[in-house]
Formats: C-alpha cells, structure tokens, sequence
C-alpha cells in the first residue's frame, strides 16, 4: 500500500517535470498541488498507511555484497512521513501563487521527486539505502537550486557529509560485515577507532543540520526565491538532519560524552542563530536562522530521548512553517523587500498580519511549552526565549518603530492576499485545538509578545559589534581555504618544484641525457675520418684477439 | 552448435575495419565521414559480440570461459591461449564505450581522420588481445604492441608542445616491455613450456632469482601507471594531450598496468616476494598524495582530469592488492562506469576547450551559456566523484571496506588523495559554471542536441549499471 | 667431376658473358636489358641451385649441401629483388647499369662458390676477390667527390685483410700439408695450438667478420652505406650477409673448431661493443642510410652472441634472427626507392619530414619494418627476438639480457626519431611519384612478413631441418 501511494506520487513527480506548460503555469501548479493532495488524502485516509509492511528489491548481488533496497513502513516513522507531507504540501500551495517563482511546473515536480526520496530515506531497511538516498537528496536539491553560489555552498557541505558517512559506514562494513541498522549497534560497541568514527559521524549530522560552523550551506539559500528556500531548508534542517541522527543513534555508544557534544554543539548553534536573527538585515535569513534554532532544538531533543522526540517532531515542523509563514508576508506585501532596514511601521497598514502573526505565535509558544518536562525543560525554555526575542525583535523593526521603507515600497505596502493566511490559519487552527491550555496563557504570552514588540529593547545588539558582516563571514570555509589548502597548495607547489622539476628532471634526466650525448658524441669522433680511425679498430681488434690467446693460454 | 572463436573475432574485427578505413574514400567533399562510419561500425559490432559474448559465459569471476588456443611457435613451443571471464569481459566493453565516445568527440575534426581512425582501431584490437590473454607470451605481445598506435597517435594528434617529452614517455614504456619480456622468459624458460597466467604463482624458483623476475614483472607493470617518481614523464605527454580520443586512447594505458597486477598477483605470495607488495603500497599512496596535490594547485582543467584520473588508477590498484579475490569484480564494475565516465568528462572538456579557443573566451562561466553541455557535464562530474549514478558509488565503497580493514593507514591516504582531486574537479565545475555577462555575439556555441543526446544515451547507461553492470546477464 | 653441381656458377657466367656482348654489340642497351638478362640468369641459377643441391663438383674441394643451398637460395631470392629495384633506379636516372649488373654478377658467383668450398684457399681466395671487387660496385655512378674518397679507404682495408688473409691461408695450408676443411680440422685438433697457427686461422674468422661489419671491424659500413649508390647500399646491406654468415658458420664448425673456440671471448666482447656501437652511432646520424648501417651493426652483434655457444640451437636462433632482421632491413631499403624529390633519391632526415603526408604508404611500411628490427610484437622481428631471449636464457646470460636491452632501448631512440620525422613534422619537400614496381615489392615483403608471422611452424621447421645437418 505503501508502495503504491510512492509510485502514484513519484509519477505525479514525474509528469510535472517532464511535462512542461509555458502557459497557465499557476493553474498547472494548482492542479499538481491538488491532485497530490488528494492522492495522499485517500491513500493515507483509507488504510493505516504506517501500518508495517515491507516491499523490496535485489538490488546488488556480488560474492561480496549482498543488498535489497525497500520501502519498510512502521508507525515510528509516521511523524517523519507526516513532517514531509507537510513541507511537501506547504511549498506546493506557496508554489501556486508566488509571484516570483518561474517554472511552476518543474519546480512542484522537483519538490515531488525530492519528497518521494525522503520516503525511501525514512524506509530505509539498511545503512547503504539511507546513504543512497542521502546521496540521491544532494543531488536533486543542487538540481532544485538556480543560484550557483547556493548551489556551491549548499554541494560542498552536503557533499563534505557525504564523504564523512562514506568513510563511517565503511568502516561499519568493513568491520561487522553487516549493513543492517543492528551492526551499529555492534559497531558502537567494538568498533576500532571509536573516536574517529565518532568524529566522522558528529561532523556528518552536523552538516546536515546545518548547525554553527556549516550553517553557510543553509544560510546561502537567502537569495533565492521564497519557496524553493522554504522547502530545501525544512527538508535539510527539519528532516535529512534529524532523521540521519534519528536513524543512527545506535552510534551514541561510540563515546561517553557524544551526547553531551551534540548539545553543545546546538546550543552554540542556538545562540548564533538568536544573534544573527537579530542582526541580519535579510529578511529570508531570518527566517533561515530561525530554522537554525529548530534545527538546534530538535538535535537536542533527540539526544535527550528519541521517542519523545518523536511526539514532537509533527510539531515543531508545523512551527517551522508557520514561522516562515508569518515572516513571509511583509516580504509580499512590501513587494518583495528583502531587507528588513527598509521596512518599518508596517502596523498601519497590515494589522491582520500583524495580528495572525501575534496569535500564531503565542499558539506556537504554548505549544512548545507543553512539551515541557523534566528532562528537556531547561532546553525548552532557552528555545522558547531566543524564539521569543528574536520574533518580538522582527516584529517591532518590521510592524512597529519608524517607517523606513521608501515610498515605492510604502505605496504599495498592505495586506497580502487571503491565500497567504489560509496554511497559516490552518495550522495555527490546528495547534490550538489540539492542545489544551488555560485562556490565561494565552492572553498573558500575546500581552509580553506585544510589548516586548513595541518597545523593542534589542534593537541596541543589531548596532553592536556583531554585525552582519560577522554573521556572513564563513568561518568553516575560511578555516578551509587558508588553514587547510594554502598550506596543501604550499606543500604541493615545493613538492612540484623540489622532487619533479630539481630532482627528478633537473638531476636524474639531464644525467642520463648527458650521458647518452656524451656517447654519442665519442661515437661521432670515433667514426668521423674512415682512415685514421680504422686503424684504431683494426689494432683494437687484432690486439684484443691476440691478448685472449695468451690470456687463456696462461700467458699471464 | 558450432564453437565460434568469439575472442579471436574480437582481435580480427578491429583489424578488418582498418582495412575497409584504408580503401575508404575520403576527400574535401566526404570530409572523413566514409571512415568514421567504418571505425564505428568496427567499434559497435564488437560491442554486440562482446555482449554476444557474456550471454555464452557465466558472471563468476575467476572462471576463464569461451577458451581458443592457437599453436604458434614449435621451436620453441609456443602456444597462444586465450580466454575471458566476467571480469576482463566487462574491462573489454568499457574500453569500447570509452573509444566510442571518443571517436563521436572527433567525428568534427577532418584533418588526417583517416590515419586517427586506422590507429584507434588498432589500439582496440590490441588491448582486446591483452585483456583476453591467457597465457604469459600471447599477454606480452598484446602488452608491448599497445604502445606503436599509442605512439602514433599521441605523436600526430595529441598536439604535444615538447616532443623530447614524448621521446622519454615511450622509452620509459619500452624500459619497463623489456623486463616484462626478460622475466616472461625466464618463467617461460623454467617450467620448460607453456606458462599460463593463473600457473605462475606455483613456479618456484632460487630466491634471487624470484626477487628479480617479480621485481620486474611489477616495474614493467607499474611503467604504465604514473607511479612517482615518473609520473612527470607521464603527466607531461598525458595532460598535454588536446585531441579527446587521443587523451582517452592514452589514458586507459594504466588500466594495461592495473590489469596486468591483476593477473599477476600470485594467489600465493612467495615469501621472497611479500616486502615488494609493501614497497608497492607504499609508492603506490605516495604517488596518489603526490599527483593529487599538483592537480590541486594546477590550473590546467586537462592535468586536472589527468590527475583524477591517475589517483583513481591507483586508488584500483590498491584494491586489487587486497588480499581477497572477492573484491576484484567490485574493481571491474568501478572500472567499467570510471572508463565510460573519463571518457565523456574529456569529450565535454575538450568541446568547451575549442570553443574558448576559437572565440577568445576564459574559462570561468564558459558553460553558463551552453546548458545542454552544462547538465551532462555536471552529471558526468558527479558521477566521477562517486555519487550514485554509476556503479562507482556501490563499488568504490565495497574497495574503501576492504582497505579500510586490511590496510588502515593506506586507505586514511587514499581517501585523502580521492578528497583532493574530488575538490580540484569540483571547482573546476563550480568556475565553469560561474554567471558571467559576455558579449552577445561572442558567445560560446552549446554542444548540438545529437551530441547532447548521445551524452544522455551515456548517462543512461552508466545509471543502469548503478548496482550492476552485469544485470544483463542475471536475467 | 659433376658438371652439374656447378651449372647454377655456369649460368651466371654465361649470363655475364651475354652481358657484355649485349654491351659492346647493342646500340640501345637500356637498364631493363641489363636486368632482364640478369634475372633469368639469376633465374636459372636458383632452379639448378634446388634441384642440384645435393651435387659435388670436387669432392672435399667444392661441394653443395642442405647448408649452402638454404644460403644460396636466400642470396639468389634477395639478389634478385634488389636486381628489380636497382632497374627503377638506373631507368629514373638514365645512365648505364651495365657495371653494376656485370659487378653483381661477379659478386653473387664468387659468393655462392664460397658457399660450396670445401677447400680453404679456394674459400678465401673467392670471398676475397668478391669483397674487393665492392670498391668498384661503390664507384658505380653517383657522386664521384663523395664516393671517391670512401672506396679509396675501403679498398686499403680490403687489401690490408686479403693480404692477411693469404698470408695466414698459405701458412696454414703449408703447415698442413693439404687446404681442406677436414683435414685442417683434424690438424688443429690433434696438434698443440701455437700462436701462429691460432693466428692463421683467427685471421680468417676475424676476416669474415671484418666482412661482416661486426665491430670492431665495421668502420666501413656507415661510409660505404651512406655514399654509395642505393642500388649498390641495398645490395651490400642484405645479400652478402648471407653467404659471410654461412661461411663462418661452416669455417667453425668443419676447420678452425680450435681457433674460434680460444677466439670466443673476444668474439663476445665484440658482440657487445657491436650492439653498442649499432645502437649508440644510429641516434648520431641524420643520414638514414647511414642509420640503417649501424642498425645491421646491432644486430649482427646479437647474431654473433648467438652463435656463441655454437650447438644447433643457437645456430637456428642466431640464423631465424638474422633472416627477420634482414627481411626487415630488406624492407626499409626497398622502401627508399621510393623517396625521391625532383628526381634525387633523399637520404638525409630533414629533406624527409612530413613523408606520411604524401606517402602514407611508405611511411607505415617502413614504420612497420622499424618496429620490426625493434622485435616488437606482433611483428616479425618478434620471432627473432624471442629465439634470442630463449636462447640467453637457456645459457643464463643475464649480462647479455641487459645488455641487448640497452642497446633496444638506444636503438629505438634513434628509430623514434625517424618516425618523428616522417609522421609529426610538417612536410617540407613535394616527393616524385614512385614506380608501381616498388609498391609491388613492399607489399610482397610485406605479405611474406604477416604469412610468417601468423604461421611461423612451417618455415621454421625447414629452416631447422637445413641447419641441422652443420653441426651433425
């Protein structure tokens, strides 16, 4: 059943891509985002779609490897499956009526395609599947992205991750012989070099998340067009990260403190992406920096406890999302103002926005606060307050202060469209039905959120040192060109010129060519004048004869 | 069902195609289509025997199949045996998908087709023979006869500024084809007759004596890989090579070299001979840093390729060194898609090349305008870093385990060679593609749809090998 | 006597004596008379040779055998394609060739009587008279400033060795009493050996060396090759070998068994410095004649290792890699008739370049016979290559192995230059139309190499079955 649904949304995929429409594109847009709506709909509708079921194939069968690949369903992966039908069907709909967004068609077939190898990702039965789909998830996205430096960024880290698992899962082949999910386990236990397999493992999940230090790979997607950035953002940062960190935890018994450095990790991260949210001018890097926190909150949560994390996943997606929602409409109203410094005073003329902004926020926060625990709580919290400034802080340089935007852009500034606020409204309908907690809550958390907008007390910290500059520079790919390869530039270049040019050309070849010139030359002399040098030849000749015989006659 | 001599087919088919290319016409009006269409056909038809092979053998490796034995010689008695298993079969279609990529890369350029078609062919026969050699003397001939089409084609086509270079480049090959000749003698000599491949690990000789025959059995093998410290020598003629098919015709000698330690490599090591494994291991990962580090810091796309191209060579060689004979068909299915894959990354290469050339164009953002050659050379790219589109991504995985475990600090090495000429390559494209303004009528000219679909129809083929390439023959 | 064992001597005489008449009484005596006179009688020589090739003359003093045969009807095969070639030549050039056909003539008749002499002073005496006789086939036409001053140097060699030649046969048949190969043998085999009788027989040995070219005895060759005339380089290249080699073989093996063994170590050293010299001397040449002297020198430096050890399968190895090479060298010579440029046969390496431009053919054939005098695969210098291999391993003479290694090695050097020229330089000169005769007979040797080098088995048996009897 499963299986089906895959098929009947890869071809939907498939149709989209191939069948190209230069006209009535935002009709052809809606008809995909329908018709694969529906398909999940009825299919996830009609049967338990995570009911457990197995469908594979043979896919390698050498003396040496032996491989199926399959789709293998259960309920532990239905909030992953669920947080993909979201992205999925949320950057569809944005794809509809987006009004920056060329290629409707090709690019709703690519978000088909990409979603259908995230489900081979979550099904994957073995550790060389999940690894040909992360594979197979960078190279789509490079496809999905038009933007070369975002291409660049986002291949280089994925592909630096690439690297790091396939070293990792060498070795885990390489030593238990098994690619089942149950050799890590084994692995873990035994493995040769526990801390390197840690570090290649740590350093590939952090990539993928997007985490501090690699989180350029993400960050660069600003300057794209909004839904593309949307949905190659929630896939890696909501999704691919987790879901590799989720699926290989068996790893965690590599090292005592694996644990304890991935919430370092993320709280580093946590507190990079507060800062650059309130110091970034881009408006689209907000939002991505806010996907930072996520991401950061949901390695973390993952390490607490993974089956809690589980219950939270479904969440915290819809999180994601509404916050890109909420942010992404003074980007539309102010007709594609990127920067936040050109906005300001909105409130006059967006208080709907304004006012869904505020409510979906305060759902989105009660919500989160729910999870609450023991366990997680002062994580939790620390998200919840970063989340807290940073959104109080956009909303008070966007909505309230002085108006800094340009006349164009203030002619033009209003409320977008309804379409705009019907996912938003959706999903905060959903998140405050499906959580109960006192109205009180509610009133007391807009009231702060409302404040803290107005007054905005953080304004300050974007005029600090830690200026946008300081949130762009690329500190990994510095590290890498100046640490790393100058130096191996260096040694290669002395190499070249001490080994190849001095020894080997200068010392060993010119030798032999000297030596060779110097007997061909004797050989020219010797034979250049036929009568005095046939004398030398005839007594060398005669003499020498003449010296065996009485040599072996033991003449001497 | 009457026995057909499928290999010996496979030698004579390349060769009657030089004889139907030589009584071709060509003149300014056919402008050398009459004899590429003989060297293609020449090409196809052997694909389709070598096809029509593998459905008369079985997919085992090891097992030498469709047998041909040929008396040559009776004074001394020399018996020239040939056979093939899935292994050498599929290293055999490679090389043909890599020739016919690159005789469609030449298929524009009129100058001298004639003779450039008469020696590729040629080559083909010859390293058809080598690949389907069986025992040590009719394995020598095809080994030395290789380098006089390669000559000849590096030396009229390959445009090398310095000739003394090419000079020092096929001395260095006839060094290493005479101590091949002197220690095939020599085993020849001692088991008093016909020596077969797989037989000459159970020669036994004095330990001076095994020293020195293997020592030159593995120094010929390695004059063919650009093993340091000759790989300048090597690099020199091979990067400096313009022309596509005459680059790929020259870069698939070490694959001769890696073949040749295949055969060889004694399923017994005699004990004298266990320290050159060692000293070999060690050159071997010193070139691959080596080479890989000067293609990073060269600025030449063409030594880039060369340098790709080398450390993965070696990065084969090095699998085919571990002590399994299990994983020598994952190193011929890698084999079979890097072939294929090298071969249209030089094709693409030297399309944009020309272009450059022709209209005064830099590099950087060349393939910004050209999106058909664009996509198909990024597909190719990925490909060749490992990605999984080829059977590369399955198979190098399987080698990097084996080495992993046999052999720690040699595969930490190799795989940092790997990184390195990943990146170099990677960059390359990252520049090619960069956006850059020009003007509008200097624009660089995209690679026709035919060709793009060709490059496809390649793309195509190298998917389908992504988990087998011998999925034909499984049913 | 039997007249008849000598008929194939009788008809090149007769032959000869028709020449001249045709000389003296014909107005109109073109080169092709010449030539056709002289192939039928060429002719007629290699039928009598085949079907009296068992037929003594003189019993112990002039006698034919499977051996001399075998050599004669190699000198008879190859003589007669030269005679061919050398017609293209006179014709293109327009002067008389009646000198070099009479002197050809002269040439083959005295060798093949060596070749069936069992009588040392008869042996000598012809094979003398026959080398001398080269200072006027190298007067023959051509440049008479260049040709001049080499056949002057010759000419004193060439008597410096007849007089110790006959110096050391007169001695020698006065010690024993009779000029016999048999009966010398048994001297030296049942007397102890002075230095004077050592020297009487090693004069003759070393002569036919010096005949040979073999170093350090070849200070001529490259002279005599480069200025000579092509019809008289190509001749002196290929078809004296034949009957110098044979002879030495025979002089070893049925007379002077004791000199050449004491005389084996210097033979060796002078194989190697032949392979040496061949090697190194050819990179120091532009002249391609020249090139192809010292290319005979290399090889006949590994034909003499080979004989070395002097048992039957060595002479055979020795014997299959001369045939190749000189089929080879054969090949490159017949390939210069054609390489001609307002009507002056080129000799030199830069009036060549670019030759696979216009010539194409050319060009690969004598690319083919190069590669073939390299002994690469799968060509037919291959088969001689690996009887020499087989052979120094048989024996474990590793010093030799390398030392015929380097000397490939700085031969192919030289070889890759040409090919250089021919194939990757730019074409500098307009060459003239070659005669259809030539091609004719690059494809025919062309054919003979790929027939043998496919099938090999059976030339090579018959070839062993004739050499056996040299060494029973």
């Amino acid at each position: 059943m499963f299986a089906l649904t895959t098929l009947k949304i890869l071809t939907a995929g498939l149709a989209a891509l191939f069948f190209q429409k230069n006209r009535l594109t935002r009709s052809w847009a809606l008809v995909l985002f329908a018709g694969v709506a529906a398909i999940l709909a009825y299919d996830f509708g009609q049967n338990d779609p995570f009911e457990a079921s197995l469908w594979f194939v043979h896919w390698v069968k050498t003396p040496v490897l032996n491989l199926n690949l399959g789709l293998k369903t259960g309920a532990e992966f239905a909030p992953f499956i669920l947080g993909g039908v979201a992205v999925l069907l949320f950057s569809l709909y944005y794809n509809i009526f987006y009004p920056l967004e060329r290629n409707r068609l090709r690019a709703g077939g690519m978000y088909v395609l990409i979603f259908v190898l995230l489900l081979f990702m979550i099904s994957a039965g073995n550790i060389m599947q999940l690894f040909l789909s992360v594979c197979l998830l960078d190279i789509l996205i490079f496809v999905l992205l038009p933007e070369l430096s975002a291409k660049r960024l986002f291949l280089s880290f994925n592909l630096a991750a690439d690297v790091l698992l396939f070293i990792l899962f060498s070795f885990v082949w390489g030593q238990e012989n098994s690619l089942y999910f149950s050799a890590l386990i084994k692995f873990a236990r035994h493995s040769s070099y526990p801390l390197l397999a840690f570090i290649l493992w740590a350093g590939a999940v952090t990539l993928k998340c997007g985490l501090v230090l690699f989180h350029n790979s993400i960050l660069e997607l600003k300057n794209i067009s909004f839904v593309r950035q949307n949905f190659v953002a929630a896939m890696a940062v909501f999704l691919v990260g987790p879901l590799l960190l989720f699926k290989t935890y068996s790893l965690m018994g590599l090292v005592p403190y694996s644990g304890l450095v991935f919430r370092i990790w993320a709280a580093g991260s946590l507190l990079w992406a507060l800062v650059g949210s309130v110091v970034s001018d881009s408006l689209k890097a907000r939002i991505l920096y806010y996907y930072m926190m996520l991401s950061a909150l949901m390695v973390v949560l993952i390490t607490l406890d993974k089956n809690e994390f589980l219950q939270m996943l479904l969440p915290l997606i819809g999180v994601g999302l509404l916050i890109s929602a909420m942010m992404i409409l003074p980007l539309v109203a102010a007709g594609n103002e990127p920067l936040v410094s050109h906005t300001g005073g909105f409130a006059r003329e967006m208080k709907l926005s304004l006012f869904c902004s505020l409510a979906a926020f305060v759902a989105e926060a009660v919500l989160l606060l729910s999870f609450i625990n023991a366990q997680n709580q002062w994580w939790l919290a620390a998200f919840a307050l970063c989340h807290f400034i940073a959104f109080s802080h956009f909303l008070g340089q966007v909505y309230f202060g002085d108006v800094m935007a340009d006349e164009r852009v203030w002619a033009i500034v209003t409320n977008p469209s309804l379409f705009y606020f019907i996912p938003f409204l959706i999903f905060a309908s959903m998140l405050f039905t499906s959580y109960e907690a006192a109205p009180i809550w509610f009133v007391l958390s807009f009231s702060m959120l409302l404040f803290f907008a107005w007054q905005c007390p953080v304004r300050r910290l974007s005029q600090s040192v830690l200026t946008s500059s300081v949130q762009e520079a690329e500190p990994v790919l510095t590290f890498y060109k100046k640490i790393f390869l100058t130096p191996i530039q260096l040694i290669g270049r002395i190499l070249w010129i001490t080994v190849d040019f001095l020894f080997v050309e200068r010392v060993m070849v010119a030798l032999l060519r000297r030596m060779i010139f110097i007997l061909i030359r004797m050989s020219m002399f010797l034979h250049q004048n036929m009568r005095v040098c046939g004398w030398f030849f005839l007594l060398f000749g005669l003499s020498y004869a003449a010296l065996v015989f009485f040599w072996q006659k033991g003449a001497f | 069902m009457p026995h057909i001599p499928y290999l010996l087919i496979l030698i004579l088919l390349p060769l009657c195609g030089i004889f139907f290319a030589m009584c071709s016409q060509d003149n300014d009006k056919t402008k050398g289509r009459n004899v590429l269409s003989v060297a293609l056909l020449s090409v196809l038809a052997n694909i389709a025997f070598i096809i029509a092979a593998f459905l008369n053998a079985s997919s085992e490796y090891g097992k030498m199949q469709l047998k041909e034995t040929y008396l040559w010689l009776e004074s001394p008695k020399i018996m020239l045996s040939f056979g093939v298993d899935s292994f050498s079969l599929l290293l055999m279609l490679g090389v043909h998908l890599a020739l016919l990529i690159g005789i469609w890369g030449v298929r524009n350029d009129y100058v001298l087709q004639k003779s450039r078609m008469i020696f590729t062919l040629l080559f083909l026969s010859l390293i058809n023979g080598f690949l389907a050699a069986l025992d040590i003397i009719s394995f020598f001939i095809f080994f030395e006869a290789m380098l006089i089409p390669l000559f000849m084609l590096i030396g009229m086509f390959g445009e090398i500024k310095r000739q003394a270079g090419l000079f020092r480049f096929m001395l260095y090959n006839l060094c290493g084809v005479l101590l091949l000749f002197a220690a095939i003698m020599v085993l020849y000599h001692h088991n008093k007759g016909a020596l077969m491949l797989n037989q000459i690990s159970d020669i036994r000789m004095s330990r001076t004596k095994e020293i020195v025959v293997w020592s030159s059995i593995f120094l010929a093998f390695l004059s063919r890989i650009p093993i340091w410290p000759f790989h300048s020598w090597v690099s020199a003629v091979s990067s400096g090579i313009k022309n596509p098919l005459v680059f790929i015709v020259a870069n698939l000698m070490p694959l001769s070299g890696i073949y040749s330690f295949i055969r060889f490599w004694p399923q017994s090591m005699p004990d004298t001979v266990v320290f050159v494994m060692a000293v070999l291991e060690i050159i071997s990962v010193i070139s691959m840093l080596f080479i890989a580090l000067i293609g990073l810091i060269n600025k030449d796309i063409q030594y880039k390729i060369f340098s790709f191209m080398t450390v993965y060579y070696i990065f084969f060689l090095l699998g085919s060194f571990l002590p399994t004979d299990q994983i020598l068909l994952n190193v011929g299915f890698s084999l079979f898609a890097f072939m294929i894959i090298f071969a249209a990354i030089e094709v693409l290469v030297s399309f944009q090349e020309d272009e450059r050339e022709e209209k005064n164009l830099s590099a950087e953002g060349i393939l910004y305008k050209m999106p058909r050659a664009s996509a198909v050379f990024t597909f190719m790219v990925f490909a060749g870093l490992g990605l999984p589109l080829s059977a590369m991504f399955i198979n190098n995985f399987v080698i990097v385990s084996g080495l992993l475990v046999y052999n720690f600090s040699t595969a930490v090495v190799a795989l940092l060679a790997l990184i390195f000429v990943a990146s170099a390559l990677l960059k390359e494209l990252f520049v090619r593609r960069a956006k850059v303004e020009t003007v509008s009528d200097n624009l660089p000219e995209d690679i026709s749809k035919l060709d793009a679909c060709f490059m496809w129809m390649v793309a195509i083929v190298l998917l389908m090998s992504l988990s087998d390439p011998l999925w034909f023959m499984r049913g | 006597m039997n007249w008849f064992a000598l008929l194939p001597e009788i008809f090149i005489l007769l032959t000869l004596a028709v020449l001249v008449l045709v000389r003296l009484f014909r107005d109109r005596a073109t080169p092709k008379t010449f030539y056709t006179l002289s192939k039928y009688g060429i002719l007629a020589a290699f039928v009598a040779t085949l079907v009296f090739y068992d037929q003594s003359f003189w019993s112990g003093v002039y006698e034919n055998s499977l051996h001399s045969t075998l050599f004669k009807v190699f000198i008879y095969l190859f003589a007669a394609v030269t005679m061919f070639l050398s017609a293209k030549y006179f014709l293109s050039k327009d002067y008389s060739s009646f000198r070099f056909y009479s002197l050809i003539l002269c040439s083959i008749l005295f060798l093949t009587a060596g070749l069936s002499a069992q009588d040392i002073r008869l042996c000598a005496a012809v094979l003398e008279l026959g080398f001398l006789l080269n200072f006027y086939l190298i007067r023959c036409s051509g440049n008479d400033d260049e040709t001049y001053p080499v056949s002057i140097n010759f000419m004193i060699y060439a008597l410096i060795w007849a007089v110790f030649v006959l110096w050391g046969v007169w001695n020698l048949t006065q010690i024993v009493g009779s000029g016999r190969f048999s009966d010398i043998a048994l001297y030296y085999k049942n007397n102890s050996l002075s230095w004077q009788l050592y020297f009487y027989g090693a004069f003759l040995l070393l002569a036919l060396l010096y005949k040979l070219g073999v170093a350090p005895f070849h200070f001529w060759t490259a002279d005599v090759f480069g200025a000579a005339i092509l019809p008289v380089g190509s001749y002196l290249m290929i078809v004296p070998v034949f009957a110098y080699y044979a002879v030495f073989i025979q002089l070893a093996a049925e007379a002077l068994t004791v000199p050449f063994e004491l005389l084996k170590p210097a033979l060796y050293a002078f194989a190697l410095i032949s392979i040496f010299i061949g090697a190194i001397g050819a990179n120091g040449e532009i002249n391609l004649r020249r090139i192809m002297a010292y290319s005979r020198i290399f090889v006949l430096g590994i034909v003499l290792v080979l004989l070395l050890v002097f048992n039957q399968e060595s002479i055979f190895s020795s014997f299959i890699y001369l045939l190749v090479s000189m089929l080879a060298l054969g090949g490159v010579f017949a390939a210069f008739y054609a390489l001609k440029s307002k009507g002056d046969y080129l000799r030199r390496l830069n009036e060549l370049s670019g030759l696979a431009e216009s010539k194409p053919f050319i060009a690969a054939v004598m690319l083919i016979f190069m590669v073939s005098l390299l002994g690469f695969p799968p060509l037919l210098g291959f088969l001689g290559m690996i009887s020499v291999m087989n052979h120094f391993v048989a024996y474990q003479d590793y010093v030799l192995i390398v030392a015929v290694m380097i000397g490939i090695v700085v031969l192919a050097a030289a070889y890759l230059r040409v090919i250089k020229t021919f194939y990757f330089d730019m074409k500098r000169s307009n060459f003239d139309r070659a005669d259809t005769g030539i091609y004719f007979i690059l494809l025919f040797i062309l054919l003979i190499v790929l027939v043998l080098v496919l099938n090999p088995k059976y030339f090579m048996n018959d070839i062993e079955l004739a050499l056996r009897g040299i060494i029973a």
